[in-house]
């Protein structure tokens, strides 16, 4: 997909589900302070606004580079920031690019919709909200931004909620993930499955191109491994899912033949459940 | 001797490459189906089988050499030859009939000769092929062998005798059995294929072939025996065979084809004479009458060659056509001739290599360009006439004397005198003396000149037509007038040949033994399947022997020039004049053994491997998962590539069926089975039916000369009848059936509902006594009102004020513009007589109710479609009114 399709398949869902406020998770004050900028004038490190002077003010508050080009005095005034960023994260490996069927979107594709609709949607709530380790400054960038995700470090720290989105297959991904809760970040998992994956719709002379650096695999008949294909991946599956309850994370599990709303509103509701208990 | 053979038995060493074949597909599987899926990684390497695939089953294996055995098989080309009945001969001598009886089913003929040979053929039997028709002395034989000794035929293999029999060509001359007797080489067995009928030399064959076969595939065309051009049509004797009942179809066709009219004639006990009248168009133009597809079945006709274009000269007057000259010569002129009627200035332009002139004098001034014309070639006949007579004519090419002389007056002592005769050395040789033609008054000389020559001369010795030659060309004058007031010459029929003979000189001028000295040249030829064509030898027939001459090979029938005059040489005179179809007898003659057609088989084996090889395919995708008859993750894919599949095969399997072998021989076609698809139709089973189909026929008749409508035999139905729909228009006798049944009643009135047309004819005008009601009412019919001759049905194609047997009723509101049809007419006309010409009436009063009967039929078919022609008068008037603004 195209990052205007994606954006514009996104917005329609960010649009559906309304702003995704980050402030439920982090006003139980569960982790003191950190950086979550607000767009008004308060007490961050980054510009605001000058304005002038006003009678009482003290006189150290003077910024005198500005005041001198002028006969007033001014003040530099620093934009609130709240300590929350929402830090998504898309695995781009090659295992990603891939859908079984032509009519279905590539598992990397559908990833990218639902964190574009996700980081639309708190942006739209006034959060920050972080891709490919940069802070995003304009909506339209997030796919770009999420494309380049692969391998950056997700550089989440106590004040940022980290949604991490993949098929889990390679085997970093739980590092990053413990990577991530040692610096005190709240984590979401979104477990992106082909249909084929998971049926393994597979008969007769096969073979197997490789997806990422595996060998090629020839099967005579590919109805025979049906059963052991299937024991694999419910270990896999449970695998994920023991990963995730060990460090905490909440897991979302979304097959592509399905559509991404269920995937997005699943996400926003765990962001926004006061109650929840995956993030403690 | 039959079974299976090969064409090309070498291609079976093919069949040994085979074992190898077997290793080679063992060692190359079909492709295996490529697919992705990156959660294969999970599975671990213990879990994946070993390749088994690698080599593909042995069924599929077995499959294949199936088909590739099936191929070369099939590529070899196995022949199924039946058992003969016989044993082959060493040596078959086949005798075949080449005559014109041949030509209507020669192809048979040869189909059946060339099945025995290759039934023989790999016996190794040697053939003699015998052709009975005298062979063509220069292309068959060779000039060498030209003598009346023939060398017998000689022994060939089955391929060159193959070739000899499809060199073959039925001759439009007859077979000359006992000749080809003596060519029959002794052979072990004879086969003759005939035509199936008897001539002179066939028991000397017979005796030669005793014990032989013999084969008769009898024709069906009628021949002609002769035709003669007579007033106003050609009239003729055909000879058919005994048994044929149908109608005999006589075609007058053009040069180019294109056929100008159609006759049938009844065929009765084997011969037939027939009339047909033409117009002198028509006569002009036909080239050919044909009855059937053989030489003999076809009859040139002598207006076949080009016809010379004519100048026609008229003096002004305002005299009916039938009193002026110029009407006579055009007459006269118009069947050998295209004439063209012009002023003096304008005929001295044209290129026409003559000039007619009625009575025009012409001053030395005016004579001048034309007499330089004649000397280049041009030929200048002046008619006598008052104004001639009076003035003179420097286009005389004797001395005139002024004034005409008269005879037979109140103060003459002569008495009209006739032609006495025809100078000859002159183109009016020849020329029969008519007593009717009697001359009343001409033009005398001065003593004519040596040059002058005198081509006809009246009783007392002076001239009727005198000519001059100057330079190329010629002057000629008729000394008497083309109109009738001088002499009855114009009403004769010798009027007709003399202005004929001189129409003819206008294209050679120097030929004057038109019907006399120059030898007859073949200048076209005719074939066994009646097509002209370049003669392929200079066949020449003296003078003298003309009327004695007989088509043959050494004079074929085709068309023979003699200066400027063509004349055709048809099959016909090579027929004796009592000439009749006899059956042939067999003699001691067995009839042949049916020999069935040798079978290739090749197509048929080609095809299953082609089936096999869809089945192959079948399998193959079967092997690679795509195509599953078990339910699979998406069931649309697997069913959808498996009904394409079967699709396919079906649709392989149709194209083979038309493998199968088209039966051999075909009935041929009888006329009746060509009958045309429209019909007339009346109601039969009353007194009148002869009368009644009569005159529908010749109503027919009419239609299809003067229309496009091409009706067939008419045809007798019951008013019950349930067709009755197809037919257009039902005739009605009501004179003889006053009544109808109340089912036969809802029949017809279902028929009108639906847009058909019944003629009611009482056959005298309806009143009292007619009974209309008692038939009529019967069907509930809406209002009717009398026919104006504002209403369609007297316009639909000639403009007609009235119709026969007073008034005509048709359903009110039916006129002019308001759209509706009528279905019914109702009158007492009494037609059919009329149209058959079996009720005595004037020729004038039959024409009336063949042009009402047109109108009606059109009224049938068109409907309303001619509405428009009421208006006709009006749109007229508006045109011209707008010119006069």
């Amino acid at each position: 997909m195209k990052p205007g399709a994606i954006l514009e398949e996104a917005g329609r869902i960010a649009e559906r589900i309304g702003p995704l406020p980050l402030g439920q998770m982090f006003a139980r004050g569960r982790r003191g302070q950190g950086i979550h900028r607000r767009r008004r004038t308060g007490s961050g490190s980054e510009f605001w606004q000058f304005r002038n002077l006003e009678p009482g003010e003290p006189a150290s508050r003077i910024d005198w580079r500005r005041s001198a080009r002028s006969d007033d005095m001014f003040v530099r005034e620093r934009e609130q920031e709240d300590p929350a960023r929402l830090v998504l994260d898309l695995d781009g490996t090659g295992s990603m690019r891939f859908s079984s069927d032509p009519s279905l979107p590539t598992k990397v594709s559908r990833g990218a919709v639902i964190l574009t609709a996700l980081g639309l949607a708190a942006r739209a709530a006034d959060e920050m909200v972080v891709a490919g380790g940069t802070p995003l400054r304009r909506a339209e960038d997030l796919p770009m931004l999420l494309d380049r995700s692969e391998g950056a470090p997700p550089a989440a720290g106590t004040d940022s909620l980290l949604v991490m989105a993949g098929d889990f297959l390679d085997a970093d991904w739980t590092i990053r993930l413990s990577e991530a809760r040692r610096g005190g970040a709240a984590v979401l998992l979104l477990h992106v499955v082909d249909p084929a994956e998971a049926a393994f719709p597979f008969s007769g002379h096969v073979r197997f191109e490789p997806a990422e650096a595996e060998p090629v695999r020839e099967l005579g008949r590919a109805e025979e491994v049906a059963d052991a294909y299937h024991a694999a991946w419910r270990r896999h599956l449970d695998m994920v899912a023991a990963a995730a309850a060990d460090e905490h994370a909440a897991l979302v599990s979304h097959t592509t033949d399905r559509p991404a709303d269920e995937a997005v509103a699943e996400l926003a509701a765990l962001i926004g459940d006061p109650e929840a208990q995956w993030a403690a | 001797m039959g079974g299976l053979s090969f064409a090309a038995p070498f291609l079976l060493a093919a069949l040994a490459v085979l074992p190898a074949l077997w290793l080679l597909l063992r060692q190359t599987p079909p492709p295996p189906r490529s697919a992705r899926l990156p959660t294969l990684i999970l599975l671990a390497e213990a879990d994946i089988p070993p390749d088994r695939a690698k080599r593909p089953p042995w069924l599929l294996l077995l499959l294949r050499l199936l088909i590739l055995g099936l191929v070369v098989l099939g590529l070899a080309g196995p022949e199924w030859r039946p058992e003969l009945e016989r044993a082959p001969p060493d040596r078959l001598a086949l005798v075949i009939d080449n005559g014109w009886a041949s030509a209507d089913r020669w192809a048979e003929m040869v189909d059946a000769a060339e099945r025995r040979i290759e039934a023989y053929e790999t016996a190794g039997t040697r053939f003699a092929v015998i052709p009975t028709a005298r062979l063509d002395t220069v292309t068959e034989q060779g000039p060498a062998d030209r003598s009346d000794s023939p060398a017998a035929a000689r022994f060939t293999d089955a391929e060159t005798a193959l070739s000899l029999i499809s060199a073959l060509r039925p001759r439009p001359w007859g077979p000359d059995r006992a000749a080809a007797a003596e060519r029959v080489p002794p052979a072990d067995d004879f086969l003759w294929i005939s035509d199936g009928f008897e001539t002179g030399g066939a028991a000397a064959l017979r005796s030669r072939l005793e014990g032989g076969a013999i084969l008769a595939f009898p024709a069906g065309s009628p021949v002609f025996l002769a035709a003669e051009p007579t007033s106003g049509g050609v009239a003729g004797r055909l000879a058919a065979p005994e048994d044929t009942e149908t109608p005999a179809l006589l075609t007058l066709r053009s040069h180019t084809g294109r056929s100008l009219q159609e006759t049938r004639v009844p065929v009765q006990s084997g011969g037939a004479t027939f009339r047909l009248d033409l117009g002198a168009a028509d006569l002009r133009e036909g080239e050919r009458l044909s009855a059937g597809p053989s030489a003999a079945s076809t009859f040139l006709l002598t207006g076949a060659s080009a016809s010379p274009r004519l100048s026609l000269v008229a003096s002004e007057e305002n005299r009916p056509p039938l009193e002026t000259g110029a009407f006579y010569i055009r007459r006269a002129a118009e069947p050998v001739a295209d004439v063209e009627t012009m002023s003096l200035e304008e005929a001295v332009t044209r290129e026409s290599g003559l000039i007619i002139l009625d009575d025009v004098p012409v001053a030395q001034a005016a004579a001048e360009p034309l007499l330089a014309r004649v000397e280049e070639g041009l030929v200048l006949v002046s008619f006598a006439g008052e104004r001639i007579a009076e003035n003179g004519t420097s286009l005389s090419p004797v001395a005139l004397r002024r004034g005409a002389r008269a005879f037979g007056g109140t103060l003459t002592w002569q008495q009209p005198m006739t032609v006495a005769g025809f100078a000859s050395d002159g183109p009016l040789a020849g020329l029969p003396l008519d007593e009717s033609a009697v001359i009343r008054r001409q033009l005398l000389t001065e003593p004519p000149g040596r040059d002058v020559m005198v081509w006809a001369t009246l009783e007392d010795g002076t001239p009727l037509v005198t000519a001059e030659r100057r330079g190329d060309g010629l002057l000629v004058l008729v000394h008497t007038a083309a109109s009738p007031d001088w002499s009855d010459l114009p009403l004769s029929g010798l009027f007709a040949q003399i202005v004929g003979r001189l129409a003819r000189l206008g294209s050679d001028p120097q030929a004057f033994d038109i019907a006399s000295t120059a030898p007859w040249r073949l200048e076209r030829q005719l074939d066994g399947h009646a097509r002209l064509g370049p003669p392929d030898r200079a066949a020449v027939i003296s003078p003298d022997d003309w009327a004695s001459a007989r088509a043959g090979p050494d004079t074929p029938p085709g068309l023979y020039r003699s200066g400027d005059l063509v004349r055709p040489l048809n099959t016909a005179s090579a027929l004796p004049p009592d000439f009749r179809f006899e059956d042939l007898a067999r003699g001691g003659l067995r009839p042949a053994e049916a020999v069935e057609t040798v079978r290739p088989l090749g197509a048929w084996l080609l095809s299953a491997a082609l089936a096999l090889l869809l089945l192959d395919m079948l399998v193959a995708l079967a092997l690679r998962g795509r195509l599953s008859l078990r339910s699979s993750s998406r069931p649309g894919m697997g069913m959808k590539a498996s009904g394409a599949a079967v699709l396919v095969l079906a649709s392989l399997l149709s194209f083979a069926a038309p493998l199968q072998a088209q039966p051999l021989i075909a009935p041929s076609t009888s006329a009746a089975e060509r009958e045309a698809d429209l019909q007339l139709a009346f109601i039969g089973g009353t007194a009148a039916d002869d009368e009644v189909r009569e005159g529908l026929r010749g109503l027919s008749r009419t239609l299809a000369r003067r229309t496009a409508v091409a009706a067939g035999e008419p045809a007798a139905i019951s008013a019950s009848a349930d067709d009755i729909g197809r037919y257009p228009l039902v005739y009605w006798p009501a004179y003889a059936r006053g009544a109808m049944s109340a089912a036969e009643a809802a029949n017809i009135r279902n028929y009108l509902s639906r847009g058909g047309l019944v003629l009611f004819d009482f056959g005298r005008p309806l009143g009292a006594g007619t009974d209309a009601r008692t038939l009529l009412g019967a069907l509930g019919l809406p209002p009717l009102s009398e026919a104006t001759p504002d209403h369609v049905l007297l316009k639909s194609y000639y403009l007609l004020d009235g119709t026969q047997g007073g008034a005509l009723w048709v359903e009110a509101d039916t006129e002019g513009d308001s759209g509706r049809v009528s279905s019914v007419a109702i009158g007492g006309g009494d037609w059919a007589r009329l149209w058959g010409g079996t009720a005595t009436a004037a020729p004038s009063e039959r024409e009336a109710a063949l042009r009402f009967g047109v109108n009606l039929v059109m009224y049938a078919l068109t409907g309303t479609y001619k509405a428009d022609q009421v208006h006709t008068e009006t749109l007229l008037d508006r045109i011209g009114r707008g010119r006069a603004d």
